[in-house]
């Protein structure tokens, strides 16, 4: 919309015959700059010039003390950083072309992730094992202008889902190398990856295991449950009100609900007790997130069928297919855009929720995230919650290019 | 032939179609034309059972159509309806493909089927047949409709407004192909509309119903001279009914002995163009012309005059 305004505005101006003046003046200043861009450039500059850029802490539990780029860099690199850094705002701020900033804002990422791994050699003297350096509120503030600048030239540049898969493939690949090149080993968080390193990839494997099957129990109960629904309004007014309320229940207190009846069960079934099923741990985490997952999952596929036209659906049935045919060669087809939008919302939605199942044992990446709170561990918060992001992230962006791609042979 | 005894259906405590009688020849076209309400459409779904009757018999070429399954029954029946109801997500060919496919024909059958049909409606096969319904324009979309409703070669034709979203023109233009497919392929078409002109000029002959009820069931040219009285009436009399009437006939059909100056008219002109042409040209009579070019005749202003209504 923007970007047609001053064309509209030159049409208008024409006949009255003062084209000339209008063209020749420059425009204000506010017409060269860029909204997203502002706020990229008042949240980096906030970022390098007001917050420290990492703590130096003197072991793992006590609080450190921050320190700017300037403290935290050899001289080189700290005047090499806040001079591309600096560069990088003014070409946000600016309205530039959505290539440049695109650019700009993946050098501005991939030079803070080089400048991070510098700092702890910088400021730790090499004989001591027991300072921890992590990043700080400007490193963090810093990421996240510059992540915003990257999102908004992607999203400006209109990209298909395959570029976007690509883009995050490149995502992936770039943030394995930093990671295998060691570059990065004198931080905090990885310190804590390297004591946990079993244990990590143990927990990830649970918690995409959780993840994945309580959406997997969902759609194999939830879509037939959805079918059934788009055809019986009875049993729509009611299963519908009840898996709302389902939604609403706290997940603290739905893990907590969990806890006496199948303890109970455990106790009086020695069947169930051998499969596993406790009062605590994994069973209950499943069966709560499949409870949270069937809303979406019903409630999207009983709106995806009934966006199907009414004589698309007609048709199907005058040419002679059958109940079956036309579900499965018409209506689900159809309705497939709407499901996947059901389906990316538990998906997303149970990867954040598996981290509170750690709470009863589940396991996960939340694991960590409690652990480290009980031992004010910070850096251990962080070795949970940010591959939990990361997963959530990525489930997002692979679940939206498949809900594009299926969507468009749709009418 | 398809025979309709005493079919009545109900919904609830509506009475939607009230004892319905009547039979369409084979090779014919019959249009059902009504208000909304009237039941025609209910009518039209009893004969390939997308709605079941709750009395009465249907009979297509003398077998009852409750005496197969629906599904089987709709497979041999073409079906058409307004907005054509194409599915969107698949190809033109596809879509055309559709009854073959669930038939079980081979795909060498299927694929040369498709081409041969896309041909008929004068669709290039290699410029349509992997386009989607979206890519195409409102008189495509209803060709395409048409075109997969023949597709297993249906000896009836059922077809529900099916010219109702189409502008004038084009909607001209779908009733035109309509007539010369049908004449080809010596189908039987039953079609539903609410528009008058449009039942008199395709029809062969027109049933007229009202409240669930056949209130006449006759050729055009006798709804027009001879309108059942009532609804019918209302229906059909209107200030344009002499030129509705003279549109059924050919010029050939009134043609007198004799010549007469001016241009000349073609024979299988009608007599609604004949007689445009004759007050335009301010004469009482005009020649008559054959296909090659011929004169075998007059046609008179008086003779008109006599075909264009009965006397009070």
């Amino acid at each position: 919309m923007r970007r047609f305004t001053p064309k509209l505005l030159r049409n208008e101006r024409e006949p009255s015959g003062v084209t000339e003046a209008s063209e020749t003046a420059a425009p204000p200043l506010t017409a060269r700059l860029d909204r997203v861009g502002i706020v990229v450039a008042v949240i980096a500059i906030v970022g390098m010039d007001w917050q420290s850029f990492a703590t130096l802490k003197p072991n793992r539990l006590i609080s450190g003390q921050g320190l700017s780029l300037a403290q935290s860099l050899p001289t080189l690199w700290a005047a090499i950083g806040i001079a591309l850094l600096s560069i990088a705002t003014i070409v946000a701020v600016l309205r530039t072309g959505a290539l440049l900033r695109l650019a700009v804002g993946i050098g501005s990422l991939l030079l803070l992730a080089v400048l991070i791994g510098i700092v702890p050699a910088t400021v730790v003297p090499p004989d001591n094992s027991y300072a921890r350096v992590s990043p700080a509120a400007g490193f963090w503030l810093m990421a996240f202008a510059f992540a915003m600048l990257t999102t908004d030239a992607i999203a400006k540049l209109q990209l298909g889902p395959l570029a976007r898969l690509t883009m995050l493939a490149g995502a992936a690949i770039a943030v394995a190398f930093i990671l295998g090149s060691g570059h990065w080993d004198g931080l905090s968080i990885l310190k804590e990856y390297a004591t946990n390193a079993q244990k990590f990839w143990r927990e990830g494997a649970k918690h995409i295991e959780l993840a994945l099957g309580s959406l997997a129990a969902a759609v194999v109960i939830g879509l037939p449950l959805g079918i059934a629904c788009h055809r019986n309004a009875t049993l729509r007014g009611i299963t519908l009100p009840v898996l709302n309320v389902i939604q609403t229940v706290p997940s603290m207190a739905m893990y907590g609900l969990m806890i006496v009846p199948l303890g109970l069960l455990a106790a009086w079934s020695p069947l169930a007790a051998s499969l596993g099923i406790r009062g605590i741990g994994t069973a209950p985490a499943l069966i709560a997130l499949f409870l949270y997952s069937l809303l979406p999952v019903v409630a999207n596929t009983v709106v995806g069928l009934g966006e199907v036209r009414r004589s698309v659906v007609e048709a199907a049935e005058g040419m002679g297919m059958t109940k079956f045919q036309r579900l499965f060669q018409v209506e689900l087809p159809l309705a497939l855009p709407v499901i996947l939008t059901g389906i990316r919302i538990v998906l997303v939605q149970n990867i954040g929720l598996v981290t509170i199942a750690a709470l009863i044992g589940g396991g996960g990446f939340g694991t960590f995230v409690f652990q480290g709170i009980g031992q004010a561990a910070t850096d251990l918060v962080l070795l949970g919650a940010v591959p939990t992001i990361a997963l959530a992230f990525t489930a997002a962006i692979l679940l939206d290019a498949a809900i594009e791609l299926s969507e468009r042979r749709r009418l | 032939m398809i025979e309709l005894e005493h079919v009545s259906r109900r919904f609830g405590d509506q009475l939607a179609v009230d004892d319905v009688s009547f039979s369409v020849e084979r090779g014919t076209i019959t249009v059902i034309v009504g208000t909304s309400g009237s039941g025609k459409s209910t009518t039209l779904r009893m004969i390939n059972r997308l709605i079941e009757p709750s009395a009465g018999t249907i009979r297509i070429d003398g077998k009852d159509t409750a005496s197969v399954s629906g599904e089987e029954l709709r497979r041999g029946i073409g079906y058409v309806i307004q907005g054509n109801g194409l599915f969107p997500h698949w190809t033109v060919a596809r879509n055309i493909a559709t009854v073959p496919t669930l038939l079980g024909w081979d795909s060498s059958r299927i694929a040369k089927r498709v081409d041969e049909l896309l041909t008929l409606f004068s669709m290039k096969p290699e410029e349509f047949a992997n386009k989607f319904p979206h890519q195409l324009s409102g008189g495509e979309q209803q060709r395409v409709g048409v075109a997969r409703a023949l597709a297993a070669e249906p000896g009836l034709l059922l077809m529900d407004e099916p010219f109702g979203a189409l502008d004038p023109i084009i909607r001209a233009k779908a009733q035109e192909d309509l007539l010369a497919v049908q004449q080809r392929l010596g189908i039987t078409v039953v079609l539903v509309t609410h528009d008058m002109e449009e039942a008199i000029h395709l029809g062969d002959r027109i049933a007229v119903m009202d409240g669930g009820r056949l209130l006449q069931y006759a050729p055009p040219a006798e709804i027009l001279a001879r309108p059942a009285h009532g609804f019918v009436e209302k229906l059909v009399n209107g200030a344009d009914r002499p030129f509705r009437l003279l549109s059924l006939a050919p010029v050939s059909s009134i043609v007198e002995p004799g010549t007469a100056e001016g241009p000349p008219i073609a024979a299988t002109a009608t007599l609604r163009d004949a007689l445009s042409e004759l007050l335009w040209h301010q004469r009482d009579a005009l020649p008559v012309a054959s296909a090659d070019g011929t004169l075998v005749g007059r046609i008179s202003l008086a003779a008109l005059r006599a075909h264009a209504g009965v006397p009070a």
